[in-house]
């Protein structure tokens, strides 16, 4: 029987309802075998609830096979609640088998009558009868049929139900409801019904009956009756209050089997014995049920629990969302004013009154943003949501390997946008999996290694500066870097010489190479050689990134970092070709602007790919123009315009002929015919109302033939090449509106506002209030031949300490950052203070020499003294030597400068090859090397190595200078034997580590 | 569409017709949603040939075909009397590029008949038939059959 005549909308009701019951029911199931023996009858009764209100509404829609199921586990909750059955792992996997069933069987509620379900029963029997008393097991397979009078018919119903029914003193009823005039005529629907039934008692068994409805030919029947078998504690006096139907329909089963109406007293307890042979035995007919299995469904417990939980979607569920009435309610508002501001454009329009345009125009922007963020809003989706379906998995498998694990989880309100969680769905279910199989090590092999027994897996959720985060960690044994890259050579990713080139950190990212995988064995669970670099894929496609951090023998941890929506995204406009394109802002790095001069020495040949020289590295080069059009010529002898675009494996710099603004774009699919151009990841509406394709960044890539593999390999190479372009950070600030100054940034401490009234002058200093205390403050023309401020310019005060004191430098805006390679001129406009000139943007900019300025600023600054002599008296009489190899003379002049100051002496190189020489030269008395890393002919790393090999070197502190370290350009650098890391120029910290290195004070 | 001209051939259909160059062809008009000028076309470079680009229609994104292409002719050069005829097929929305829009004309059943033998089969494969109406000859495309040959 499929589903009787009911209208499509109370299906879908009942359907919905039982679908939030079953996602609630795992976590609590799982709760409950926490707890064991300690049963939490709240909890118990919340999930016999649930399978009760399946139950009955199954019963009413004919949905049978949902019906029988959903009745089964029902029977095995009542006897957890009623402490018949102690809760076990065993019996609540068989339990979390038969909801995973029911789920499956409510989603596909259509052909849920024609599914085998034998092995559930059995199963669920099984364990009923596994813990009933010896006597109460028959009743379990025998059935009882009563009669009911007046009707000519008997009814049908295990005699294990009515007993368990009947306990507490309930009173068992058969109600008739009719639809048409107990339940349509009154408004309600059925459901309503049913629920007001569960909320007082329970409801053994439901039937529709069809026969009553009578065919087409027959007169129309004005009745369809719907039966329940309802058990309650309510009293036949007490029972009209709750069931709104005739005493005639109620009818009261007597403990000795008898049925008669509310409306009749019951024949009372007729003394003629043997009259009514139904009193001697209620068991009229015993029929035994089908033959019990003892072994519970052996054949669903396994694969089921490897499997995807619940792997094929729920079609209905997907399609639909739950929202926050509030927000519903502001949507509704700003429609309304969406529309309020139309009509307001369209009168303005017609009365030609430009600045009531004007104003609508606002509004209508206004209200179109603040549409925008509430239906962003209406997306979000906890990511809880998400991780509830990891503590069933986690014990299944951790049960089906032998291990204990505990999941803990956080961060579940952390709201995603809707497609982003479903996409992530996977991954992280793959890399769960992985940290049970491969990251946590048995019970024995963590006792061994001194750890508790119970591993623990932590899977988090945060905001990060406009990203979530989701963080997976294990405390197992951790991803060993060498067995990774072993794998990978093996597979023949990277050759045996790049795999030694690599950190520990590269070698474990291998693992989001394809094939590689360290399970020695490979298991049900994961280690099939697929897995993380799917994973990654998937990542890439919602534009989310990954990180990975291990440490043998200590756990693993993944880092996940994704947008927070993908409908709506900020990206850079582009264009080439006379068309525009979209580049999300997500894969978006850096934009470059190569000069047609600097081409040749920015752009260098590898073979028959160009590649970008970036700093120190070596960056493959796509032109978008020949991705589209294979046939193009590229442009020679021009300016370039190179996004740096990163895929999330790997960046390269994409050619492009022109770029604009940064715009939020509104996702939009493109057709079916378009669909699998992989360079494309959708397309969108701009402005003017002409169509933009957005840009796959990393199908792109793949297009250009480009791989994670080969642009890690020319970022390796970059160092051997020796390249020499370096940038350095400025803050370029006014002094009189016609000189530009600029000041390396890493120097600069704040820069503030400040109104010329709040500067203060006593004894003919300048002074500030700032931060409680006096800040004395100083102007570039009081060291240097420069111009003095105007009280019409807007004051700035750009802080910075120097010898332990801060000073304020008076300057005026505008202020501006720039990174910059260009060529310093020492010569032309030096003169004390100014350490030289360069040519920015077209505007000379002169560069300040702050050790200078501060010495004419600060004359009684108290100089450090760095060589004391030694208590001993028999002093090195030879002051301490430090070699510094700098290329770019504007900043080896700078520091040789900042340590001559404080009384070291300086020998200086302009690269390393050079350093190595002078070092070879003054062998002996050279006490600290402070290098450049990046220099020509032999970089600072490459100088470091070579000193750490030889032993008369070996034992030289090595001082790295940066303008700005990166944690992986550290990691590097002390890979290779650097002592410490100092950024360029910061006097004070740069004399503190040389003192301390040589032990000088 | 295809199924419902079929069954409306027994009496009489009303056809959209257009020009593919100099040939006069017809749609079923009941399956056309709109005719559209051809206004900002983006090129989306790469894909396949038979697709002239992508356009805005009132904030969805529609793919419009060169059904000359299919037809056997050269590739389309929109000029000012080009229009694009917008079908709905399998829940989205599509342009079919023609050289110039015609009159919605009522043909009968007895005007229907098989493609002449001497249409190339790569034309006639993709059309469901020709028709006089008007003392011209109108050929009916088959919609639904140029769109499954690109899937």
């Amino acid at each position: 029987m499929s589903a009787p005549n009911v209208d499509d909308g109370l299906v879908q009701e009942y359907l919905a309802e039982c679908r939030e019951h079953l996602a609630t029911i795992e976590a609590d199931l799982l709760a409950i075998e926490q707890a064991g023996a300690r049963i939490n009858e709240e909890l118990v009764n919340r999930v016999f609830r649930a399978a009760h209100s399946i139950k009955g509404g199954a019963g009413f829609f004919g949905l049978n096979t949902i019906r029988q199921l959903a009745h089964k586990t029902e029977n095995i909750l009542d006897m957890i609640r009623s402490r018949q059955i102690v809760p076990a792992p065993e019996s609540i996997s068989i339990l979390l088998l038969a909801f995973d069933k029911l789920r499956e069987l409510v989603d596909n509620w259509q052909e849920s009558n024609g599914v085998d379900i034998e092995d559930f029963l059995r199963a669920l029997t099984g364990l009923a009868s596994n813990h009933l008393p010896e006597a109460g097991k028959a009743s379990l397979e025998r059935a009882v049929e009563l009669p009911v009078p007046e009707q000519g018919r008997l009814i049908r119903i295990s005699e294990f139900d009515l007993g368990q029914a009947r306990r507490g003193g309930k009173c068992i009823y058969l109600l008739e409801y009719d639809l048409i005039h107990d339940i349509q005529r009154r408004d309600r629907t059925p459901l309503e019904v049913l629920r007001s039934l569960i909320s007082c008692g329970t409801i053994l068994e439901t039937r529709f009956d069809l026969q009553s409805a009578g065919t087409l030919e027959d007169e129309p029947s004005n009745e369809l009756t719907f039966e329940v078998l309802y058990a309650t504690a309510l009293e036949p006096d007490l029972i009209g209050q709750l069931v709104d139907i005739s005493p005639d329909r109620i009818r009261l089963i007597e403990k000795n089997g008898a049925i008669h109406p509310i409306s009749q007293t019951p024949p009372e307890a007729e003394p003629a014995a043997g009259e009514t042979p139904a009193v001697e035995a209620p068991p009229i007919e015993a029929h035994p049920a089908e033959p019990r299995a003892s072994e519970p469904a052996p054949s669903v417990s396994r694969g089921d629990a490897t499997a995807p939980a619940h792997a094929s979607a729920h079609p209905a569920a997907d399609q639909t969302i739950r929202i926050n009435v509030t927000l519903l309610d502001a949507l509704m508002t700003l429609a309304g004013e969406l529309v309020l501001s139309r009509n307001q454009l369209n009168e303005s329009l017609s009365r030609q009154d430009e600045r009531r345009i004007r104003g609508s125009a606002q509004r209508i922007n206004m209200v179109t943003s603040e549409l925008q963020d509430v239906v962003t809003q209406t997306r979000m989706q906890p990511v809880g949501t998400l991780f509830a379906k990891f503590p069933r998995l986690v014990r299944d498998l951790a049960r089906n390997l032998g291990k204990e694990v505990e999941l803990r989880t956080d961060g579940e309100s952390v709201e995603i946008d809707k497609s982003i969680l479903e996409g992530l769905s996977d991954p992280l279910t793959h890399m769960v999996r992985n940290a049970v199989d491969h990251g946590i090590e048995s019970p024995e092999a963590r006792s061994a290694a001194g750890k508790p027994r119970q591993g623990k897996v932590t899977l988090g959720a945060s905001h990060q500066a406009g990203q979530v985060v989701i963080e997976i960690s294990d405390d197992g044994k951790g991803l060993d870097p060498a067995k990774v890259a072993a794998a990978s050579i093996e597979k023949g990713l990277v050759t045996r010489e790049q795999a030694e080139a690599m950190t520990d950190r590269e070698k474990m990212g291998l693992i989001f190479m394809p094939g590689v995988s360290t399970a020695e064995k490979v298991s049900d669970v994961s280690g099939r050689g697929v897995g993380m670099d799917v994973v990654k894929t998937n990542l890439d496609r919602l534009g989310g990134k990954i990180e990975i951090d291990s440490l043998a023998g200590h756990g693993t941890s993944f880092r996940i970092k994704l947008p927070l929506t993908l409908a709506i995204i900020p990206s850079l406009l582009v264009s080439d070709g006379g068309d525009r394109f979209a580049i999300p802002q997500v894969n978006v790095r850096e934009l470059i602007r190569i000069r047609e001069a600097d081409r040749a020495q920015r752009i260098d040949r590898a073979g028959d790919a160009e590649v970008l020289i970036l700093r120190d590295r070596l960056v493959p080069l796509v032109y978008l123009a020949s991705i589209l059009d294979p046939g193009a010529q590229r442009p020679a002898g021009q300016a370039l315009s190179v996004v740096l675009v990163d895929t999330g494996a790997f960046e390269y710099g994409l050619v492009v002929e022109a770029l604009h603004d940064t715009v939020e774009i509104v996702v939009k699919p493109l057709g079916r015919h378009l669909k699998a151009l992989r360079e494309y990841a959708g397309a969108t509406i701009l402005g003017d109302g002409r169509v933009a394709v957005i840009l796959d960044i990393a199908g792109i890539a793949a297009r250009a033939g480009l791989s994670a593999a080969a642009a890690e390999r020319l970022a390796g190479e970059a160092s051997e090449a020796g390249v020499t372009a370096e940038s350095h950070s400025l803050l370029l600030f006014q002094n009189t509106p016609s000189e530009t100054c600029a000041l390396p940034i890493q120097l600069v401490s704040r820069v503030e506002r400040v109104e010329p009234s709040q500067v203060e002058t006593l004894g003919g200093r300048r002074t500030m209030q700032y931060r409680g205390a006096s800040l004395p403050l100083v102007t570039l023309a009081d060291a240097a031949r420069v111009g003095e401020l105007t009280d019409s310019q807007h004051w700035v005060v750009i802080v910075f300490e120097i010898a332990g004191r801060q000073l304020g430098l008076l300057a005026a805006e505008p202020l501006d950052m720039v990174e910059t390679r260009a060529e310093i001129d020492q010569t032309t406009l030096r003169q004390n203070g100014v350490g030289g000139s360069a040519v920015l943007g077209g505007r000379t900019v002169l560069l300040l020499d702050l050790p200078e300025l501060a010495a004419d600023w600060m004359p009684a600054a108290p100089s450090p003294q760095p060589v004391e002599a030694t208590p001993g008296g028999a002093a090195t009489a030879r002051p301490t030597t430090v070699l510094v190899a700098e290329d770019s003379d504007f900043f080896r002049n700078q520091v040789r400068r900042l340590i001559e100051a404080v009384g070291y002496k300086v020998v200086d190189a302009e690269d390393g090859e050079a350093a190595w020489q002078k070092l070879e030269n003054h062998a002996g008395e050279i006490s600290v090397v402070a290098t450049d890393v990046e220099m020509p002919r032999l970089d600072g790393l490459g100088l470091t190595r070579r000193i750490r090999a030889d032993s008369r070197f070996a034992h030289l502190p090595i001082i790295a200078l940066t303008s700005l370290a990166g944690e992986d350009e550290i990691a590097r650098g002390m890979a290779a034997g650097v002592t410490e890391y100092q950024i360029k120029l910061n006097q004070d910290d740069l004399v503190e580590s040389i003192r301390k290195l040589t032990g000088t004070h | 569409m295809s199924r419902s001209v079929a069954e409306r051939i027994e009496e009489s259909v009303l056809l959209a017709t257009f020009y593919v160059r100099d040939a006069l062809c017809g749609l079923d008009a009941a399956g056309v949603q709109e005719v559209i000028r051809v206004g900002a076309v983006t090129q989306v470079r790469n894909g396949p040939p038979e697709v002239a680009g992508i356009v805005n229609l009132r904030g969805r994104i529609v793919t419009i075909l060169d059904i000359g292409l299919k037809l056997g002719f050269a590739k389309a050069e929109p000029g000012p009397e080009s229009r694009v005829f917008i079908i709905e097929d399998k829940g989205e929305f599509i342009g079919f590029l023609v050289d110039r829009g015609g009159e919605v004309v009522e043909v009968g059943k007895a005007d229907w008949q098989a493609p002449p033998a001497n249409v190339p089969p790569q034309q006639a494969r993709h059309l469901k038939g020709v028709c006089r109406a008007g003392g011209k000859v109108i050929a009916l495309i088959d919609a639904a059959r140029i769109l499954s040959t690109l899937d």
